[in-house]
């Protein structure tokens, strides 16, 4: 098997792309179920609330996104645009 | 004697794939288990409830091991690439294996925590149970999405890349 410089730049490309996706997939996902946690938690306690706790548990899980969001797009650009 | 790279880079992407993933699954769903086990230690009439809350939280957790476990498959059997002689496309298959490990780890444990918080709540408040398992089901399908995009990149590089 010969191997160029130019496939292993885009190998390299490719194996980013698993990387990036990966281990920035790990965050958010620990992230959100803490938030999901914390908010079952506290409808239990005080269920009145839960409309409150339900929003504000989203917002913070689409904030808590936004990393994942950051890998996806660069894995994306890796893959197609490098 | 031919070698082929690709059993390289397929053995190696399957092992790193589930074997990762199943970090997250197995201590997300023990994390369940044992919320769940407290739970009914302070409230055994709610068990019914705990126990089903337990299951789904658990089986919501295993999605992404089950993602990994597809992947792995695939790229063992599912004959992708598998007349791939060069660079890029042996390593896509080695990618496509640790971007789904990887990307399960923490979709695994952040579940694992939604479900044992549910079970708590549960135990605290059983009366609540229908509203409780809603809050579950939304923060977990929130977690999940990591591991979806995991899986979106996993197949890109065995299929488009």
């Amino acid at each position: 098997m010969e191997i160029t410089g130019v496939e292993i730049i885009r190998a390299a490309a490719l194996l980013g792309a698993g990387i990036c996706m990966g281990f920035g997939a790990i965050g958010p996902g620990i992230g959100e179920g803490f938030v999901g946690g914390k908010a079952c938690e506290g409808i239990a306690r005080a269920p009145e609330n839960s409309g409150l706790l339900t929003r504000t548990m989203l917002v913070g899980q689409a904030v808590s996104e936004s990393t994942g969001i950051y890998s996806l797009v660069i894995a994306l650009l890796l893959i197609f645009a490098v | 004697m031919e070698v082929s790279y690709y059993q390289l880079v397929s053995y190696l992407g399957a092992a790193f794939g589930v074997g990762l993933a199943s970090i997250g699954a197995g201590f997300g769903e023990g994390y369940v288990a044992g919320e769940a086990c407290h739970a009914m230690m302070k409230q055994p009439k709610a068990r019914d409830h705990l126990l089903r809350t337990m299951l789904i939280a658990q089986a919501l957790a295993e999605t992404g091991a089950i993602f990994a476990l597809l992947i792995a498959l695939l790229i063992l059997f599912g004959n992708v690439k598998e007349a791939a002689n060069n660079l890029p496309d042996l390593i896509s298959v080695f990618a496509a294996g640790l971007v789904m490990g990887l990307g399960c780890i923490g979709t695994g444990t952040g579940i694992g925590y939604t479900g044992g918080k549910a079970c708590m709540g549960i135990g605290r408040n059983p009366r609540q149970t229908n509203l409780i398992t809603r809050t579950l089901f939304v923060g977990a399908a929130v977690a999940e999405s990591t591991a979806v995009y995991s899986l979106v990149i996993g197949l890109l590089l065995l299929f488009v890349a």
